[in-house]
C-alpha cells in the first residue's frame, strides 16, 4: 500500500522483536508526519496480530489521537505504541495546555467538528484514558489481540 | 499509485445539472484544506454534488467534518451534496457517528435528488 521512499524505519520490513513489554513503535508527532505514523501504526499493529476491524478501529483511534496533537495540542508530541501480553496499547502525549473537559459528546450530524476523541473511545468500546496536566494531555488506547477475530 | 505524499486522488465529472466527484486513497487531517477547497469551488459551479466514495480506503474526524461542512454549503447555495457508496471502514465510520442518514441519498444508492429551491 505504501511505497514512499522513507520506509527505512517501518517497523513493518524488520519484523519487530515481540518481547515481554517492548515497545514496538516509538515516534516523534509533527503535522508533516500524521498519514506516515498511521501507516506505520497500522503495520505494527498488523505484525502483531490485529486484523479485520479491530485493526482498522486501532488504527484510527491512534490517528485521532494523533492528529489531535496536531490541531490542539500545541503541534508536537511523542508516540509510543508496545504490548504487553495479548493488549496493545498506544499512548500519545502532547505539550499543549491540557483539556478541561472530559471526551466531548458526539456531535449532532449536522455540525463539524469534535469527532476525533469520541470516535476514538467509542470504536475501542471505551478503552481511551486521558490525563490531562497544564504541560500537555496524555491519551491512551489500548485493545486485546484476540487469537481469531471472528468473535467480536 | 498512493504514496506519502498523495494518500488521496479526486475526479470530478460535471454534468449539465450536477457534478459527480469521485473521491480515492485516503482522507485526513492532512489533506482536509484541500478537499475543503475542491468541494467548494464544486458546489460554485454546480449547487448539486454526488461524492463518489467507493474507492476511498480512510477517513478520519477531520475530513469526515468537510463533508459535513459541504453538505450545509451546498443546501446553502440552494442545492444538496450526497456521499455515495461508502465501504469498509469509511462506512463504519459514517455509520457510527451517524452522520449517513445525513449525508446518504434519500433515494437509492447512484441517484441523485436535487432539492427543490
Amino acid at each position: 500500500m505504501v511505497d514512499g521512499t522513507d520506509a527505512d524505519e517501518d517497523a513493518s520490513s524488520t519484523s519487530p522483536a515481540i518481547t515481554y513489554g517492548d515497545p514496538l513503535l516509538t515516534a516523534r508527532i509533527t503535522a508533516d508526519r500524521v498519514t506516515e505514523l498511521r501507516h506505520k501504526v497500522a503495520a505494527v499493529a498488523a505484525a502483531v496480530g490485529l486484523t479485520g476491524t479491530k485493526l482498522e478501529d486501532f488504527v484510527l483511534a491512534v490517528h485521532e489521537l494523533v492528529a489531535n496533537v496536531v490541531r490542539h495540542g500545541g503541534g508536537f508530541g511523542e508516540l509510543l505504541l508496545h504490548r504487553y501480553q495479548d493488549r496493545v496499547t498506544c499512548r500519545v502525549s502532547d505539550h499543549g495546555r491540557g483539556m478541561n473537559t472530559a471526551v466531548p459528546e458526539l456531535p449532532r450530524p449536522d455540525r463539524p467538528g469534535n469527532r476525533g476523541l469520541w470516535l476514538a473511545q467509542h470504536l475501542l468500546a471505551s478503552d481511551l484514558v486521558l490525563h490531562s496536566t497544564p504541560h500537555g494531555l496524555t491519551a491512551t488506547v489500548s485493545i486485546t489481540i484476540t487469537p481469531s477475530e471472528a468473535a467480536k | 499509485m498512493i504514496s506519502h505524499d498523495e494518500p488521496w486522488q479526486w475526479h470530478a465529472e460535471t454534468h449539465a445539472d450536477r457534478t459527480v466527484v469521485s473521491l480515492a486513497g485516503e482522507l485526513d487531517v492532512s489533506s482536509a484544506d484541500e478537499l475543503r477547497g475542491l468541494l467548494s469551488d464544486t458546489i460554485r459551479a454546480t449547487a448539486v454534488v454526488a461524492v463518489d466514495l467507493s474507492a476511498l480506503t480512510f477517513i478520519d474526524s477531520t475530513a469526515l467534518s468537510v463533508l459535513i461542512w459541504a453538505h450545509q454549503e451546498a443546501a446553502h447555495a440552494g442545492g444538496s451534496l450526497t456521499v455515495h457508496n461508502p465501504t469498509g471502514h469509511v462506512r463504519r465510520v459514517l455509520d457510527v457517528t451517524g452522520v449517513l442518514p445525513l449525508l446518504g441519498p434519500d433515494d437509492e444508492p447512484g441517484t441523485v435528488r436535487a432539492v427543490a429551491p
